[in-house]
């Protein structure tokens, strides 16, 4: 019993690291820039067949597919912008891009049909025990997820398009007073954050199969760990992300597969009540925590 | 002068125009939408019209059912009797497209109908298909869709009761024959999305009255995409057959995650069409031979039993460029019925749904007589008695082999799997 514990926990931590990154990109664009963008979930299932389709059915070479993949993500991500997220009323931002949801995942059923992809690779495990094993993708994105999560910080701390965001974000007056300009630079923030959102796509479709309603799972995933850790937080989203990945397998594990989402969102409301600022952020000005 | 005539001919078009109106029965298709028909001569292309899944997350099965359908009026040769058989296709995902296609092709004449894939279609028209006087021959295995009598509803196909049951008295089948454990000892694991949870009630119930032990029981919701807990738990579970419950969206994930982590229950029976299906076969011989499944008639029983399955098989494969899904020859299976009442009757009372209802209902055939072997015969609330045969393949080396029942095989079943 001991030894599946442990195996469920580091399950869930290499699942959980990618949920992290997964949600990173939502609480970015969620809690610091303050654009609600629900086709969220619907871009990362975009990027996911985009992804395989480059690989697998158009052999296009794996570096080129990954360009392909960021550059779509970036344009996507700029024209979402510059119409459905044009004006700043939430309640207009949530509902277009719910629409775009839905016309991205149409979309995709169209052109690419509703059939499962998957990329059919067998993952290599790495067995500490015959009963205790991770696998390597797993691992592998759990890795990548946190490098680029720390690369993305300090590019918002170090660099001065970085330090140029975090000021619109915190003061956008105060930041157009010192000669940033405000609206250009939420335009590469929004179209930077879809960076990770392509990325995580490509890391998702390492791992699991795609189908046009997988975003919608991905969504729910994002805003569990995101209002969990805090909108706009994304070390605490990338915490909170392990936290939920290890929750999800011990409840599974432990319980039973049926318990898992009840469970999880039963936590999640209490959360929500009891900490209604995340557990991870402790201010209420959740913009200065990027 | 030239006013005079031009009223007089408006008046007479007015008349006519009335005339045929009143004339008409909302039961008639010529009515509605095949004006100019009977007074030619030659009939209007006569309409089976399906309503099925074509966009959204099941559009695979419900394409399977176009290619079926549209086979076997290939097969038929486009006509039955001399009147030529148009099909109809319209894309139902939901219940309000699949309402208001029924709308539009209910206006354009369209007054039999095939079942589509699932049974959203089955569901709404069920409801409704009296008061219209429209002719439904459902294959949806949904067991209460028969609320009552029905004179313009039937279903062609087996109910879900029966295949849960079927399920768990192959297991015990299994249990007996190949592992010698009774069934009172036997001890099954079910592992199956909560989508399928209707599956998996009755061979609870079946394993209950036969005292078979489920000795693990995840039910995982359908969002599901790392299996490896329930995996683990497979692991520590001391039971004699694994049987997963699956689709495609889960099926794969969990075979592969089955395989990565090194472990290969002693017997899976797969339940549920995923495990016939090509993206099952995709997965690879090491991980999908010795595989068994139960499903309906599958396109792989034996020619003997079923004469044609073999032509379905090779010109299926020639035409759209993959092996059939079972949901394929469902809807052959059903154009064939439709297809075989249409040949006992005047092509001009096929517009008559009364008169059509009324031979489906007295319609019958033997098991074997039709490609999908299933005979037809409805009993009082048009429920078809001869539906009710499974069969359970064993896949081996990427093929899948009929092994059950003995007058549909093709194969012995190898249990335990000899790799």
């Amino acid at each position: 019993m001991g030894s599946a514990i442990l195996g469920y926990v580091l399950n869930g931590i290499c699942i959980g690291g990618v949920y992290g990154l997964v949600s990173s990109a939502w609480s970015f664009q969620c809690g610091a820039l303050k654009f609600a963008n629900f086709a969220y979930g619907a871009s990362i299932m975009l990027s996911m067949y985009i992804t395989y389709f480059s690989i697998r059915e158009w052999n296009i070479p794996l570096p080129i597919a990954v360009l392909i993949v960021l550059v779509m993500d970036i344009c996507l991500g700029f024209l979402m912008r510059k119409t459905v997220l044009w004006r700043h009323d939430r309640n207009t931002q949530i509902l277009c891009t719910m629409g775009l949801s839905l016309i991205i995942i149409n979309l995709v059923d169209f052109v690419f049909t509703s059939y499962p992809r998957d990329f059919g690779i067998l993952e290599t495990r790495i067995f500490f025990t015959d009963s205790i094993s991770i696998g390597r993708t797993q691992l592998i994105c759990f890795v990548m997820s946190a490098v680029i999560l720390i690369t993305f910080q300090m590019f918002l701390s170090k660099t001065w398009t970085g330090r140029s965001i975090r000021a619109v974000v915190q003061n956008k007056e105060v930041a157009t007073l010192m000669g940033v300009k405000g609206a250009r630079t939420l335009d590469l923030a929004f179209a930077l954050s879809y960076i990770l959102i392509a990325v995580a796509g490509i890391m998702l479709m390492s791992m699991y199969q795609v189908e046009p309603a997988y975003g919608d799972r991905m969504q729910s995933i994002a805003f569990i760990v995101c209002v969990s850790a805090g909108l706009g937080n994304l070390s605490g989203a990338f915490m909170s992300g392990i936290l939920v990945g290890v929750l999800e397998q011990l409840i599974v594990g432990l319980l039973g597969a049926q318990f898992r989402t009840p469970i999880l969102y039963g936590l999640f409301v209490i959360i929500l009540l009891a900490r209604p600022h995340g557990i991870f952020t402790r201010k209420q000005n959740v913009a200065r925590s990027i | 002068m030239f006013k005079k005539t031009m009223s007089l001919l408006l008046a007479g078009c007015l008349a006519i125009s009335l005339a045929a109106c009143g004339g008409s029965d909302p039961s008639s298709a010529a009515g509605a939408g095949s004006s100019g028909a009977a007074a030619g001569g030659e009939l209007p292309p006569f309409k089976i019209s399906m309503i099925t899944q074509l966009t959204g997350n099941n559009s695979f099965g419900g394409h399977e059912y176009q290619y079926g359908a549209e086979l076997a009026l290939e097969h038929q040769g486009g006509e039955v009797n001399g009147r030529k058989i148009e099909l109809v296709f319209a894309d139902g995902p939901n219940t309000d497209a699949t309402v208001s296609e029924f709308e539009r092709l209910y206006n354009e004449g369209s007054r039999v109908f095939l079942s589509g894939y699932g049974c959203i279609s089955d569901r709404t028209f069920a409801a409704m298909c009296d008061e219209m006087k429209v002719l439904y021959l459902s294959l949806a295995w949904d067991y209460d869709l028969i609320q009552g009598p029905s004179d313009y509803f039937f279903r062609g196909g087996a109910n879900v009761t029966a295949f849960g049951s079927g399920v768990m008295e192959q297991a015990i089948g299994i249990g007996e024959q190949y592992l010698n454990v009774p069934a009172d000892q036997l001890k099954v694991a079910l592992v199956y999305t909560t989508r399928l949870s209707h599956v998996a009630d009755p061979m609870k119930e079946y394993a209950a009255a036969h005292g078979v032990t489920i000795a693990l029981e995840e039910n995982y919701p359908d969002d599901t995409t790392d299996f490896s807990a329930i995996v683990t738990k497979l692991m520590n579970t001391d039971y004699d057959i694994l049987i997963p419950i699956q689709g495609a969206a889960d099926g794969t994930p969990f075979q592969k995650k089955l395989h990565e982590m090194n472990y290969t229950p002693n017997v899976t029976l797969g339940a549920g069409c995923y495990y016939d299906t090509p993206n099952f076969a995709d997965l690879g011989n090491e991980i999908t031979d010795g595989i068994l499944t139960q499903s309906y008639t599958t396109p792989y029983i034996a020619e003997g039993a079923a004469p044609g399955i073999t032509k379905f098989r090779e010109d299926f494969e020639a035409k759209y460029g993959h092996k059939p899904l079972a949901h394929a020859l469902q809807a052959y299976g059903g154009m064939q019925i439709y297809f075989k009442v249409l040949e006992t009757m005047d092509p001009a009372d096929w517009d008559d749904t009364a008169k059509l209802a009324e031979a489906l209902k007295n319609f019958k055939a033997e098991e074997g007589d039709l490609v999908w072997y299933w005979g037809v015969d409805f009993d009082e609330l048009n429920n078809n008695t001869l539906a009710n045969q499974f069969v359970v393949n064993q896949w081996v080396d990427g093929e899948l082999k009929c092994v059950f029942p003995d007058f549909l095989k093709t194969d012995e079943a190898v249990i335990p799997w000899k790799g």
